[in-house]
């Protein structure tokens, strides 16, 4: 039973954050009908308590096999970097001429941590 | 927000069937790799537990995600959508009403009247709705401005409680809204009034995603037979009102500001500034008189009111079942609309907000066209009041 509410802390952990980030992305973009939808502060309090729950009840005993890495994860690094440029030029694009610069810098940024990621030995 | 909300469950259950696939594919390669490495890594027992973990963090997550959607407040700055009513609990109880975040009109608790033992005031006055000032050699004086002049009355001349107006104050406001999956309510509620009412209270009923809502008023007293109409005050500012036998009565709102300055009546006889001058840093004495131009209209019960906006196309439309009577001011740019009491409650009043809209009068008709609704207005209306009829804040 203790085994399983760790792995419930842990999974709802998960899901929350990559909800919240998804939604706090989606903010910048449409703030006015996100905080209609959804009060995002509230949101981070429920993501931060499943935080603290899932350090204070971590999972114990599962070990990651290391996968070697294929040219699926080369591209899924490539996409992600694309497209985080993109997304940053389309919050920046009023700047100017300085937004290409700042989005560039910003998706090779992407890339490369995701390549050191993913390089990284155990 | 209703189809976000749908497309955003849609998701939520395609991620629960996508991962329930998932473990199934996983759990089916896992068997034939337990086969082969004679079940070393996985027991079955551990799978079965690590899917039900998964199934209940997915169930949590939905829980927490729809408890912060259905429970949690919005943001002060973010107002409902389509329609919203922000009350203030200030001076004249205004009423703020908000469509797509962008302020429209205001319901005014001072321009709201009621009759009550055979007198009329208004429903949200102020207890001191004359400025009270005092000079230096002690003096006191009631200050009320209009737009050409300014009285003055000596306090001593005078009874104090005449800087009184209204049935209820400003200081026994409370505003209370409670949201619903579909609907919003907010209330207003007077209490403690002058006289013996007890207590007077708003009921606005809000409707996600509908360009419409109501708002009922309803007076609490001990004696209710001495209660008798009440008129809903609206502030309506730059709209044209078009009525149902096809009449159009356009804004003829006009302010100019005159090139001389306001009269002083002091206990009643006008008299120069100079004879004044050492109240001037108490009271704006200096100011330029306006002239304040417009033609009211009364009309006796009409069935519904046009407002129409030819500068933004935004069409307001005002029905109630039974309208004893309108006065339809556009000197004050104010409307009232009379209603009967029945034991305490007042008929609601029905707003319906077009936008991008359109009218056109034929075969002794409206017809709109607009972003929501293309045809005969009348039909609209009966339509419209039908949903908003059965909904209440229980």
């Amino acid at each position: 039973m203790n085994k399983l509410i760790r792995q419930i802390f842990n999974y709802s952990f998960q899901i929350m954050l990559f909800l919240f980030l998804l939604i706090l992305l989606l903010k910048e973009f449409f703030p006015t009908d996100v905080s209609l939808m959804i009060n995002i502060n509230w949101f981070m309090i429920a993501v931060i308590v499943l935080g603290i729950s899932s350090i204070l009840f971590p999972l114990k005993g599962i070990r990651q096999i290391k996968k070697p890495s294929s040219w699926r994860d080369y591209l899924l690094i490539l996409f992600l970097g694309i497209l985080g440029a993109l997304l940053i030029f389309l919050k920046l694009n009023n700047l100017g001429r300085i937004s290409y610069f700042i989005s560039i810098l910003g998706g090779l940024i992407i890339i490369l941590l995701s390549w050191i990621l993913l390089k990284e030995k155990d | 927000m209703g189809f976000l909300i749908i497309v955003f469950m849609g998701l939520a259950i395609i991620e629960i069937e996508l991962l329930v696939l998932l473990l199934l594919i996983s759990r089916y390669k896992k068997k034939k790799d337990l086969s082969k490495s004679n079940r070393q890594e996985y027991s079955n027992y551990e799978e079965k537990i690590k899917a039900f973990a998964i199934t209940i963090s997915i169930l949590l997550v939905l829980v927490i995600i729809f408890s912060i959607i259905l429970f949690s407040p919005y943001p002060n700055k973010v107002k409902y959508s389509l329609i919203d009513v922000v009350p203030k609990d200030t001076i004249g109880l205004p009423m703020d009403v908000f469509y797509e975040q962008e302020f429209i009109f205001t319901i005014s608790g001072w321009e709201g009247k009621l009759q009550y033992d055979k007198n009329e005031d208004r429903i949200a006055g102020n207890f001191q709705y004359k400025k009270i000032i005092e000079d230096d050699f002690g003096n006191t004086f009631l200050v009320s401005s209009g737009s050409n002049k300014i009285i003055l009355e000596n306090i001593k001349q005078k009874n104090l409680l005449e800087s009184s107006i209204g049935w209820f104050f400003e200081k026994n406001i409370e505003i209370s809204s409670k949201k619903k999956f579909f609907n919003k309510f907010v209330t207003v509620t007077l209490l403690s009034s002058k006289s013996s009412l007890s207590s007077a209270k708003y009921e606005y009923t809000l409707f996600r995603e509908k360009p419409y809502f109501k708002v009922q008023f309803s007076a609490n007293t001990l004696t209710k037979d001495k209660l008798d109409q009440s008129a809903y005050g609206i502030i309506l500012k730059e709209f044209d009102l078009y009525l149902p036998n096809g009449t159009i009565l356009k804004n003829d709102n006009y302010i100019t500001e005159l090139n001389e300055k306001v009269d002083i009546i002091l206990d009643g006889n006008e008299v120069p500034l100079s004879h004044v001058s050492y109240l001037s840093d108490k009271v704006d004495l200096n100011k330029s008189a306006i002239k304040r131009q417009g033609s009211t209209f009364y009309l006796e019960q009409p069935k519904y009111e046009i407002f129409y906006n030819n500068k933004t196309n935004q069409t307001i439309i005002i029905y109630s079942p039974i309208i004893k009577k309108a006065i339809n001011s556009f000197y004050w740019n104010v409307f009232w609309f009379y209603v009967s009491e029945d034991n305490g409650k007042y008929p609601p009043l029905y707003f319906i907000i077009l936008e991008e809209s359109k009218l056109a009068y034929c075969d002794e008709e409206w017809i709109i066209q607009s972003k929501y609704y293309d045809g005969n207005l009348q039909e609209y209306i009966d339509s419209s009041v039908d949903k908003m009829r059965g909904i209440k804040d229980e």
